[in-house]
């Protein structure tokens, strides 16, 4: 029966293979799990290792990087030691990221709010005069498209009440109204081409105007 | 038990043994506990600690003990990210084999990630 003192003398001869350093640790390791066990479970700890060869040749197998433990299937050199390596990057990799994020989200905030009064002033400021503009143009289009609508109302109006005038018998003043009716139907169509032109020509030139516009600014971007 | 315990796996539950201790914690312990939830050879547990060591996931002190030094191991920052990287990819593994089990894993259309 091997005791204690007999098992780390033969692990040390037989760890004699590797560095000092690498022997110190194993044999202190060993001496602490002797003391920790008391010296009751001397002979439990002794069977429990195994042979002072299994132990130095688990120590060694670790050394050389094939791999470790007791059981031969798990002892496949495939490359572990890489993937602890390739898995401590990862999980620093995935620290750092979260970290960048969380710090560009904070810093998007921050400018966000600090910005605020300024791009709200700004943004509303824009949009009001854009909607102004828009809203004065289609003002204009609608109004002079009424009012060409009233006048022509006013000619046949005023060309019905000169025909029942004359045929009342008086003449001079249903020339007067059918000269007035003329003169609102003129007007009326004059505002008529104006609604045309405004909306059926000059809108869509407009359109395409800010549509060109935006193509060439966007271009600029893509080309510089 | 029937499975084998993989390199990895065992040094995620040598992590996790040593994790419990704030103050760190020493060989013979560790090789108590991890006994305690996988089959293991007492002889197993020492190249695993000085690994983890060398990788920088353990480190170790050595504290007096009733009149000698005993070493301690305690798990290092980078212990604790692989810590938590075992402990995602454990909880993925294990949800993946029991929703095998259980009939409801699909197995539609998914690539496996590798």
């Amino acid at each position: 029966m091997m005791n204690r003192a007999e098992f780390m003398r033969q692990l040390e001869a037989l760890l004699q293979g590797i560095s000092p350093t690498e022997r110190e640790e194993a044999l202190q390791y060993y001496n602490d799990y002797f003391n920790d066990a008391g010296a009751e479970n001397e002979q439990d700890v002794i069977a429990a290792l195994g042979t002072p060869a299994r132990v130095a040749e688990n120590i060694k197998r670790d050394l050389s990087g094939s791999g470790y433990g007791d059981n031969p299937e798990e002892r496949k050199p495939t490359g572990r030691h890489d993937m602890v390596e390739y898995q401590g990057t990862r999980a620093r990799e995935i620290k750092e990221e979260k970290k960048m994020s969380t710090g560009m989200i904070v810093l998007i905030v921050i400018l966000a709010v600090l910005a605020s009064p300024i791009l709200l002033g700004i943004g509303s400021g824009v949009v009001g005069i854009l909607t102004g503009i828009v809203a004065a143009w289609f003002g204009l289009i609608i109004g002079f498209g009424v009012a060409s609508i009233l006048l022509f109302v006013i000619l046949v109006v005023l060309i019905a009440a000169a025909v029942m005038t004359i045929m009342a018998g008086d003449i001079i003043v249903g020339m007067g109204l059918i000269g007035g009716g003329l003169l609102c139907g003129g007007i009326g169509i004059l505002f008529l081409m104006l609604t045309v032109a405004m909306a059926g020509i000059a809108t869509p030139a407009i359109f395409r105007g800010i549509a060109s516009l935006c193509r060439g600014l966007f271009g600029g971007k893509q080309t510089a | 038990m029937v499975f084998n315990t993989g390199a990895a796996l065992l040094d995620a539950i040598v992590l996790a043994v040593v994790s419990k201790e704030p103050e760190g914690t020493y060989g013979y312990k560790i090789t108590q506990e991890v006994r305690q939830v996988i089959e293991l050879s007492e002889s197993t547990l020492y190249p695993v600690l000085r690994r983890l060591q060398k990788d920088d996931c353990l480190e170790v002190y050595d504290r007096e003990c009733a009149g000698r030094n005993r070493r301690y191991y305690k798990v290092t920052s980078r212990g604790w990210a692989q810590l938590h990287l075992y402990e995602a990819e454990w909880r993925s593994y294990a949800d993946k084999i029991a929703g095998l089990f259980e009939g409801r894993m699909s197995f539609e259309g998914k690539d496996e990630e590798q």
